[in-house]
């Protein structure tokens, strides 16, 4: 009796159709502990709200972010990546969002090519610029949101560092 | 006793089998204690694979059905198989047809260059192109691996010799600039320079604006190129302690360049950054993925 109950319980539940799913898209954001973690933990401080989508990784520096680590995002099912630094001149180990720069425009370029265009964004922005904060991801949501998921997601489980 | 080697060529073009040739005087030493029992430039390959192979080197990458059926045939039989060369170990410069989506550069070439009279792409009695290029070890187990395009003689004899004498053969884990005899990198480029226009003797080529891959690919060469004042192309792949040569080289050259250098735009990470390993590389892995959707 109670086995048939069990049983009962362990049927996944029916699937639901894809107009009731509402895609929710996950954001992963790359902020330099200087200045655009700042304006983020202002943004908050201050009660503005951004889409709660977006989960930040705080990083020394924008310079330290690899092209590998937004690879690696989007391949374990990140919808976009956002690299944020500080404005120009005033990064707190002077080249370091100069770097990223390069480096970022140069993925996005290699991105479009191979059918992930515009799921990379990255902007500059001071620690004060909690609005600039706002808007930028406000926006990106709402661009990852017309780009639909990430086309990666079925590759999560077959992923190779070499 | 003999050892059992043979040797297997796939999408390549033979370059692998010419450096083994090249080993030299030292060949006869190996040969000694060596019985080829199967090789395309000498026996008919027609036959089928003989059993208790011990070590296989296996040239080119797999491009076709056949080339991965012969590879799983070789592997069910080889005890020890090798990599043979940059297209096996990491894709190698065919690797860039992936670039345009694998099959579809196939069509380009067969449909649209003036050189095809007939316009279509070969289907009968050749075998079924792969989607994409894969390098040997997306398709077999694969034991140890010989880079280079072409790879090193004294290194692939090395590789041999150790084998032979039952030890496990190690490749160097530094990089091109570890054993590279030019004066060490002390400026950032301030101007791009083309491959034909001479260098300075002595001094770092990547310091006088030479797209130099050495920083990121993986030393044994004894930095050949480079010392004869050629910018090194990184056909030793990844060195041991980068993950992806492309990315990584891009990654310095972004943290070198300054703003001023004229004409110094940062090119597409294939072709040139990876150029031997863009069939192996992160990015071609996203692409397959995006494809497959």
């Amino acid at each position: 009796m109670s086995k048939a109950n069990l049983k009962v319980k362990t049927t996944p539940p029916k699937a639901s159709s894809k107009l009731t799913q509402r895609f929710e898209p996950r954001i992963v954001s790359f902020c330099c502990h200087y200045c655009s973690y700042g304006a983020a933990d202002l943004a908050g401080a201050s009660k503005m709200s951004y889409p709660t989508n977006v989960e930040i990784i705080r990083v020394p520096c924008s310079g330290r972010v690899d092209p590998l680590h937004v690879l690696r995002a989007l391949e374990e099912g990140a919808d976009g990546v956002m690299v944020t630094g500080c404005l120009k001149e005033q990064c707190h180990f002077v080249t370091g969002n100069i770097h990223a720069e390069k480096r970022m425009q140069q993925l996005m370029a290699d991105l479009e090519a191979i059918g992930l265009g515009g799921r990379l964004v990255f902007e500059l922005m001071s620690a004060g610029m909690a609005n600039k904060w706002v808007e930028t991801t406000s926006s990106f949501y709402d661009r990852i949101l017309e780009l639909g998921p990430n086309p990666l997601k079925h590759m999560k489980k077959e992923v190779k560092c070499e | 006793m003999t050892v059992r080697i043979a040797t297997m060529g796939m999408a390549g073009c033979s370059g692998c089998h010419i450096a083994l040739l090249d080993i030299g005087v030292k060949l006869l030493d190996i040969l000694k204690d060596v019985e080829l029992v199967y090789s395309y430039p000498l026996v008919d390959t027609k036959n089928p694979i003989p059993p208790n192979i011990d070590v296989a080197l296996i040239e080119g990458s797999i491009r076709t059905e056949h080339d991965k059926e012969m590879a799983e045939a070789m592997r069910k039989q080889a005890k020890f198989v090798i990599a043979f060369g940059a297209c096996s170990a990491h894709g190698g410069v065919n690797g860039l047809a992936n670039v345009f989506g694998g099959i579809e550069g196939v069509e380009y070439v067969y449909t649209k260059t003036i050189l095809m009279a007939q316009k279509l792409v070969p289907s009968e009695h050749v075998p079924q192109i792969l989607q994409n290029d894969l390098r040997l070890s997306d398709v077999v187990k694969v034991d140890f691996i010989i880079p280079g395009c072409p790879p090193n003689p004294d290194e692939i004899a090395s590789v041999l010799t150790a084998l032979l004498s039952g030890e496990t053969p190690v490749l160097s884990s530094k990089s091109i600039c570890d054993e590279c005899p030019l004066e060490r990198l002390t400026e950032a480029p301030t101007k791009l320079r083309r491959t034909h226009e001479v260098p300075e003797p002595d001094k770092c080529l990547l310091s006088q604006g030479f797209l130099c891959m050495g920083p990121a690919t993986r030393a044994g060469c004894n930095a050949e190129c480079p010392r004869r004042g050629m910018p090194c192309t990184g056909c030793r792949g990844p060195s041991e302690t980068v993950w992806d040569q492309g990315v990584a080289m891009l990654d310095a050259l972004a943290a070198m360049e300054e703003d001023e250098i004229s004409g110094f735009k940062l090119p597409r990470l294939a072709g040139t950054f990876a150029r031997y390993t863009y069939a192996s590389s992160k990015l071609d892995n996203l692409r397959k993925g995006v494809k497959k959707e």
